[in-house]
């Protein structure tokens, strides 16, 4: 394996289902061929990916009680309750309910 | 503070996968507008989401905006600043309301395709149509998410479901019991309850989407060491860089 796929999970993001949505109806209208929507999306997995990597500096923090979690292979879920956000202004942000899908960054398309 | 930097984050990245694509569409005849086309209809579903001010969205009131300045010309079948025969296609009017203010800042010098924002897709959908009423920028649907305290917001979530999926309200209260969670969890189908099972198109109701340095565990503790994320919460995105986390269970 020469170099690893990145991963689709910002897929189902805002900017993701936004695309997808988009791609969709241009595939509705014959417009473009399902085949090119998927390169697109493919496109879209590693531009993500690496502009968060690259032009993303600011941090967070986050705490909660932990709800439900399952792993598989590299790729981890977490279901938490009661979420209390810290963004790097201080700004606080709570939540009743977070999932997180989060896979290993070691294996996350590093070139 | 992060929610600020999202709007440019996204568009960055929809430029640069545009920009890269365009190979990709010629090689498969299709042209520049088409490409123009999804540009735009990105921009306008991501705005509809509502999630964070986005550059090419100029003015915060981008509903009036658009009425006064692009809802005239249609009626009057005035094809000044149109593309010839774009007038004649039914059902456009509503689209050009929204694609204009959207494509305008942005589109300037794409490889010497004059940057008229009027592809000529034969009746595109609706942007937003579909997808259950969030659309349209519409000013009422600012779900009211107060993020007050660490306390339920369970309401919450049954007033974005028009709009957005939510995550599953039944499962919301402290009722649950862990071990179920844990055993029913292990499906993929049950991706589909967390996020709504109404709407599949937009499944990001409250979550982080990102990669992991480390997920650490100690007795019921675990600590996350999180890269590369996209935040959803309580309709808002959010990116970081770096983010911690822990959580007791």
């Amino acid at each position: 394996m020469s170099t690893p796929p990145y991963y689709n999970i910002y897929r189902v993001s805002s900017i993701g289902t936004a695309l997808t949505e988009a791609l969709d109806e241009l595939i509705r209208d014959s417009t473009i061929p399902p085949q090119l929507a998927l390169k697109v999306v493919e496109v879209f997995d590693r531009v993500m990916a690496d502009t968060l990597r690259n032009d993303v500096r600011n941090r967070m923090s986050f705490k909660g009680e932990l709800h439900t979690y399952r792993g598989l292979e590299d790729v981890w879920t977490f279901i938490i309750r009661r979420v209390v956000f810290k963004m790097d202004n201080n700004d606080v942000v709570n939540a009743d309910k977070i999932k997180i899908v989060t896979c290993n960054a070691r294996k996350a398309g590093d070139a | 503070m992060s929610n600020q930097v999202v709007g440019n984050i996204y568009q960055k990245v929809i430029d640069a996968v545009i920009n890269e694509c365009r190979d990709d569409f010629q090689e498969n005849g299709i042209d520049e507008m088409t490409l123009q086309e999804l540009k735009e209809g990105w921009q306008t579903k991501l705005s509809s989401l509502q999630v964070a001010q986005m550059p090419w969205d100029s003015i915060p009131e981008p509903e009036a905006n658009e009425q006064l300045m692009y809802q005239q010309p249609p009626p009057v079948g005035q094809s000044g600043q149109h593309q010839p025969g774009q007038v004649s296609v039914p059902g456009q009017q509503q689209q050009q309301q929204q694609q204009p203010p959207v494509a305008a800042p942005n589109d300037g010098g794409y490889g010497g395709m004059p940057s008229l924002h009027t592809p000529p897709q034969p009746g595109l959908v609706l942007p937003g149509s579909h997808q259950g009423g969030q659309g349209n920028g519409q000013p009422g649907n600012p779900v009211k998410l107060e993020q007050t305290d660490g306390a339920q917001t369970v309401m919450v979530e049954g007033e974005i479901v028009d709009g957005v999926m939510t995550l599953k309200v039944p499962q919301t209260d402290g009722a649950e019991d862990d071990e179920d969670e844990l055993n029913s969890d292990l499906d993929d189908s049950s991706d589909d309850n967390l996020s709504g099972n109404e709407d599949e198109d937009d499944n990001h109701g409250n979550t982080i989407l990102c990669v992991y340095d480390r997920i650490h565990r100690v007795k019921n503790n675990r600590k996350f060491t999180f890269r590369d994320g996209i935040v959803n919460v309580n309709r808002k995105d959010y990116v970081f860089g770096r983010a911690t986390g822990e959580s007791e269970w």
